[in-house]
Order: structure tokens, then sequence, then C-alpha cells
């Protein structure tokens, strides 16, 4: 049963999406490994949203659906066109997603964690993103990736393992949460 | 007592303050005992903060998210009014398959007629150019496909109003839109592509999507002439475009 049911969900996707936008965006930059190809993946996004708007409860969490459909549209369309043209699984370079604005000196750091991070196998960085980037729990997460939590967990582990060694590698200051 | 081996995963909960998926307590505690412990714990440390920082730092360009305004609220179908021609040319030519759910890719005048369904009156209202710009816009869009197109000869068309020009894709190749709208306001597109096909200029006249179309190939451009259900307006104005060899 709808909370609201009055609520026009199309209304409240329209508000809420220049919110979530960026977010959707990285996402979708850290899962093609392009810029343009983000770009393209995150306008479908909201195309798809408000073709679905009907499926959305409003009410609930729009950031969390939007995600959803991120990655559904990732998996079950552009995925495979990604893998064909040799892209998609193979890890991505933080050069091809820089943004041309900034001066890459500036952000030395921020590149060499980004990287770390982008440099994980596909299935460690979308859940990285997720939890540790997007701050969602692993009942979230695991929610969004269609997939059961201890799986999420088994991820992480494993991704914090490379990801503790190449910072220590690094010299990043770490703590533990 | 000696204590037991906790997983990798469960150490990460741990860490990650996920207390519904970590044996806390037992953590805790073993901690207090097993320096051996502390030490798994550090190696899988990892500052979140900073990760998140150095994320925040990656942003789309300006411009990039579709513009929701122009989206007729209420409506189901013509959600296509959001988009721009970027995430177009992605829909026709990498989600082609999945988006139209058809296992052929039918020809580049299929997908035209099914863009064109979905516009309505309202899709061209609010676009109202001046001259200048639409002479920019058509020089530009008209060099995707290597040619030629005067914007006078697109205005002197009595049957309707010229609006504006867009590169769309279909299939990798470029393709030339030009949109018009007649007095009653119904939406006209003038879609033009490239093509290896003999010359037929002859305007052929057919009905796709419900719409009236003409179609035409001349001198290595395959034409499409769509909109609408007054079959002879199109007819009369593809007939025009043929004869100012456009």
């Amino acid at each position: 049963m709808k909370l609201w049911p009055h609520a026009d969900p199309r209304a409240e996707i329209s508000a809420g999406l220049p919110a979530v936008f960026p977010r959707i965006w990285r996402y979708a930059l850290t899962l093609t490994g392009a810029r343009d190809r983000a770009d393209d993946l995150a306008q479908t996004v909201c195309l798809r949203a408000m073709e679905k708007a009907e499926q959305f409860e409003p009410g609930s969490k729009l950031d969390r659906w939007l995600f959803r459909i991120t990655h559904n549209i990732w998996v079950n369309e552009l995925r495979k066109e990604a893998v064909r043209r040799g892209g998609g699984l193979v890890a991505v370079e933080e050069a091809e997603i820089a943004d041309p604005r900034q001066n890459p000196e500036q952000d030395q750091i921020g590149r060499e964690l980004r990287q770390s991070v982008l440099r994980l196998p596909e299935t460690q960085r979308q859940t990285v993103m997720l939890v540790y980037i997007e701050g969602y729990s692993y009942r979230d997460a695991a929610e969004i990736l269609d997939i059961p939590i201890g799986t999420v967990m088994s991820r992480l582990a494993t991704a914090r393992a490379t990801l503790g060694v190449r910072f220590r590698d690094q010299e990043v200051p770490k703590h533990a949460r | 007592m000696h204590d037991r081996e906790f997983s990798d995963a469960e150490l990460v909960a741990f860490l990650d303050g996920e207390a519904e998926f970590a044996p806390v307590a037992e953590i805790t505690a073993a901690l207090a005992r097993d320096p051996a412990l502390q030490q798994r714990l550090d190696a899988l440390a990892i500052d979140r903060a900073a990760l998140r920082r150095s994320f925040a730092m990656v942003e789309p360009e300006p411009g990039v998210m579709p513009d929701l305004a122009i989206a007729p609220v209420g409506a189901r179908a013509p959600i296509w009014h959001l988009a721009t021609a970027a995430s177009l040319a992605l829909m026709i030519g990498v989600g082609a398959g999945a988006w139209m759910a058809q296992p052929e890719p039918p020809g580049w005048a299929e997908y035209v007629a099914a863009y064109q369904a979905l516009y309505s009156e309202a899709t061209l209202a609010h676009v109202a150019p001046d001259d200048m710009t639409q002479q920019v816009e058509l020089a530009r869009v008209a060099a995707a496909i290597g040619k030629d197109i005067a914007l006078a000869q697109l205005q002197t068309v009595p049957e309707a109003h010229y609006k504006r020009a867009q590169v769309l894709s279909f299939d990798g190749r470029p393709l030339v839109q030009l949109a018009f709208t007649t007095p009653a306001g119904t939406p006209i597109a003038l879609c033009i592509i490239r093509s290896d096909s003999p010359d037929a200029p002859a305007p052929q006249m057919t009905r796709m999507e419900g719409l009236s179309a003409a179609r035409w190939l001349r001198d290595g451009y395959d034409y499409l002439l769509i909109g609408g259900t007054d079959s002879d307006m199109v007819s009369r104005m593809a007939n025009r475009f043929v004869s100012m060899n456009l």
C-alpha cells in the first residue's frame, strides 16, 4: 500500500532528480570508464525514470531507486556492448575520467585514491562505490545490486584488502573508519 | 579461552559499523587480548572520508542532465521529449535492441518514424530561434552529413514553418533531422542520411507509425519526410524539396 496514494510520482522524481544526478553520473562514470559514456548512461537513467514513474512509490528513497535503475541499465543493456568493444570489465584508468577543467597537479592525492578504486574488478568497484563513496548500508547496496548481503560483505572484504595495501604504498593517512 | 578465527568479511563489517552483520562484542573482547587481531584490522583499514572527498571532485559538465522541465507531467509515453541529441543517439545506436525490444534492428526510416510518432504539438511549441541562430545551427548540422542546406530553402516552404535542426545518429551514422510545424501545430520532420543506394528521386508515399510519410533517394542521400496524417500535404512538401534539389 502506498503511503501517499495521491502524490504524483513524476512530480516527485522531477523535483528530486537534479540533486541525485551528479551522484548517478559519478557512478555511471565508474561503470563505463569514460565521461561521454557516463553522460549517455546518466541521461538514459533520467529518461527511464520518467518512463517508469508509476513504479516509483512517492515518499520512498528516490536516490536508491535511481541507482538501481542505473545498475540495471548497465548490466542488462550497455555492459554487453561495452565488453564487445573491449571495455567495461577491464580496470578504468583515471586519465580517461579526469575532469578536463581541473589541473591534475592540484589533486594528486585525490587522483591516486580514485585510481585505487577504479582499478578494482568491476563487481568490487560497484560495491565500494555504493557503500564507501555513496554511503549506502550493506542492506541498501545488496538491494541496488540485487545480490545477497553476504556477497556485498565478501566483495568489500576483498576490496579492502587490496585498497589497504595501495593506501599504505601511497602513504595516504588512514583511519579505521 | 581461545578466540575463534574471524573472517575478513566479519572484520570489515565491524569496521563499517554494520553491527547486524558483525560479531561486535566478540571482536571487541578479542581485541583486548589479541594484538594480531588489531594488525588484521589495520590491514583492512581505509580512509573512507578521503575516498569520498576524492570522488566528490569528479562532476558532470553543466548541461548534461536532460531538461525535465519540458517533460509533459502526467503523460506516459512522450518521455522522448526529454531526449537530447546525445541520449537519443545512445538509444538508437547502442541500446536499440533492448530499448525498442525488437530482435532485428529495422532500417533507419522505421526508427525515425517511431521517434516522430512521439512528437506532439507541445514538442516544438517553445522553439522560436532567430534567423542567425538557425543559420549557425543549420550549417553545423548539415556539415555532419557533408551537405549544404540553405536556411532560405527551408523557410520558403508554405505548408510548414521551419523550427530547428538536430544531428541524431543511426547505427553510428549521422542523421540530420529538420523539424517543421504546420500552422495547426502538427510536427513534421525531414530526415536525411547518407546512402549508397541508387537514386529514386520521385517521393514514394507511405504510412509509418500512423503518420504520413514520403521517401526518396537522390545524389547519395536518403530522405524521409514524415508527420501528421495529411498525406496530400506531405506529398506536396516532399515534391517541393525535390524540386528545389535540397
